[in-house]
């Protein structure tokens, strides 16, 4: 039954998806395809949460054995807390760090009411009181802006970490570039000439350097072009080719029941 | 002296090349140079496609009268999804913003421009990330920044009435599947937590089926296959992509098979999309720090092969 019943699953669901995109019935194309999408989501949510206690088990325990680096376990579980918290958390709230009043004068001289501004450190609310209806009418007023926690944390913590982290791989491409790029062979100077081309095709080098135009392009934009669309269109289709045959044969292999990888092979 | 200078720089270089990346990105930044850069035929075609989307509307929307006219079985069905189509008359933009911060210096100034173009013409836009997370937040601040710096000259554009960003959800393929069918079993709610239902937008837009065009901003490898897959193939709907630099390789061959109307190289595309329309933005700013890194880039090379010779013609 351990093995039966994942393998009935697999080949019933495997079938479902295969049905609806041949069989034109709004049987199979709404009603069976909702039940299988319903499911995957649902699947694939819980996914997510088995991510998490994965993540808290294998950090836990490196924290436990004192494994080596252990400290930067210590930071992934407690920035994991706090972020949950926060996405938990009322989204305005948040330390006040400032009160202001604003008055707006009517243009008779009047003054029309005062705006109580409470800034927080995730933004500002308003609050407005105005001195009679007719000034009420005539204040327009600040349009309230209270950013949420989590993109505050997103915005000011995530967003300039990973784009940092990706940023350091331009130091390391240019290093490399000096250091391994080398024309050490006849394919290697090849390929070598082929990536500077598209390197000069991809920026509009020919407004500093004057080099002559083909069908309205620049020479090395028109190479460009002409690389991707010819040998690098030919490789890339044999590539596609090659790994779709090789998908169906192994979705084959699986519908079957001949090959069950989320068995771990076994079964 | 050649000789010194040779070992000087084999021992610093990794700090000379630093300090060069570090003023080939900033000195850019500085400076006013307006680069004329023209579109190429891929970036032509997605700005086409999201050009003619009012036009498509209308065309659908004469073809479904012409079959009404002409059709006595499923009138039910026929007539509401007329209803509809004449909800939103300018038509209807899918736009999936699929990246994250990482890539997101290349693709942003991409989301951009299609957002604004798709604003300026007063196409409703769908906007949806099904790849990560991570990228949600992001994704939301650019629909709404766009929104925001169009409605100074083209009206006011006010989330669930001219756009609506619906977020994320996990498993893509599936969902992406559920949203051919029906959007609002796939997302039950927008991102600020609106039921679909209650929003003035979403009345004019059940599935794929009323989608017009359906972009695709991504940096994540199978993003794309999904897309095509279910987009194209299963609900034959027009489809363009805008990716990093990097995947245009992989991805040339559906331009040619026609199962993409347009791609958008990196920030190369997005500036040739904003001379497209004339509107010169981040993308157009940024081929300038390009520019000079591509430049660096060839002369590291170029100084590496010159050494590289060097030495084996001193060791033979």
């Amino acid at each position: 039954m351990r093995t039966t019943l994942p393998k009935i699953l697999c080949i019933g669901c495997g079938i479902i998806m295969l049905l609806q995109f041949f069989v034109p019935l709004e049987f199979v194309q709404r009603d069976m395809l909702q039940w299988v999408n319903d499911s995957a989501i649902v699947v694939a949510t819980f996914g997510l949460a088995i991510g998490l206690a994965s993540l808290v088990h294998v950090h836990s325990a490196r924290i436990r054995r004192r494994a080596r680096g252990w400290g930067f376990s210590v930071v992934t579980l407690a920035c994991a807390v706090v972020v949950a918290v926060i996405g938990l958390l009322k989204s305005d709230w948040g330390p006040v760090v400032a009160h202001s009043q604003r008055y707006d004068i009517l243009p008779n001289g009047v003054t029309a009411g005062v705006i109580e501004v409470t800034h927080t450190l995730f933004g500002y609310q308003t609050e407005t009181a105005f001195t009679n209806t007719l000034a009420a009418a005539a204040l327009v007023p600040l349009q309230q802006r209270t950013v949420p926690m989590f993109d505050w944390f997103y915005n000011y913590i995530m967003y300039p970490l990973m784009s940092t982290v990706f940023a350091l791989l331009a130091f390391y491409m240019m290093t490399a570039a000096y250091r391994a790029m080398r024309a050490k062979s006849w394919e290697a100077g090849l390929l070598l000439a082929a990536a500077l081309i598209v390197l000069l095709g991809q920026v509009p080098v020919d407004q500093f350097v004057r080099l002559p135009a083909i069908d309205g392009m620049s020479l090395f934009e028109w190479l460009k072009l002409r690389i991707l669309d010819y040998p690098n269109t030919a490789a890339k289709r044999s590539i596609i080719i090659g790994v779709a045959l090789g998908g169906l044969a192994t979705s084959i292999k699986i519908l079957t029941g001949i090959e069950k990888p989320y068995l771990g092979g076994r079964g | 002296m050649m000789t010194l200078l040779v070992q000087w720089f084999d021992r610093n270089y990794r700090r000379v090349i630093y300090v060069l990346v570090v003023l080939c990105v900033l000195v850019p930044a500085f400076l006013t140079v307006r680069l004329r850069i023209k579109p190429a035929g891929a970036t032509q075609g997605l700005f086409n496609a999201v050009e003619g989307i009012p036009a498509a509307r209308h065309a659908a929307i004469t073809n479904l009268e012409a079959e009404l006219a002409h059709t006595i079985t499923n009138q039910e069905k026929l007539l509401s999804r007329l209803q509809r189509l004449r909800q939103h008359t300018n038509g209807v933009l899918l736009l999936s913003l699929d990246f994250d911060p990482s890539s997101a210096p290349e693709l942003t100034p991409q989301a951009e421009i299609i957002l604004r173009h798709a604003f300026m013409r007063g196409i409703a836009v769908v906007a949806v990330i099904v790849s990560t997370p991570v990228g949600a937040q992001l994704a939301q601040s650019i629909v709404d920044r766009a929104a925001r710096e169009t409605q100074g000259r083209y009206g006011v554009k006010l989330a669930g009435r001219d756009y609506v960003y619906l977020g994320f959800r996990p498993g893509y393929f599936n969902l992406i599947m559920q949203m051919g069918e029906d959007i609002s079993r796939a997302f039950a709610s927008d991102y600020a937590g609106n039921r679909l239902e209650t929003l003035p937008m979403m009345q004019g837009i059940k599935n794929l089926h009323d989608i017009d065009l359906v972009a695709v901003i991504t940096g994540f490898v199978g993003v794309p296959e999904a897309w095509m897959q279910v987009a194209k193939t299963k609900y034959n709907r027009p489809l363009g992509m805008g990716m990093t630099a990097v995947s245009v390789a992989d991805y040339t061959p559906y331009l040619h098979s026609k199962q993409l109307v347009g791609l958008l190289p990196g920030m190369r595309g997005a500036a040739e999309y904003e001379m497209a329309l004339d509107a010169p933005g981040a993308g157009t700013r940024g081929m300038l720090a390009q520019l000079a890194s591509h430049v660096l880039i060839i002369v590291l090379i170029a100084l590496g092969n010159v050494l590289f010779f060097l030495q084996r013609r001193n060791r033979s």
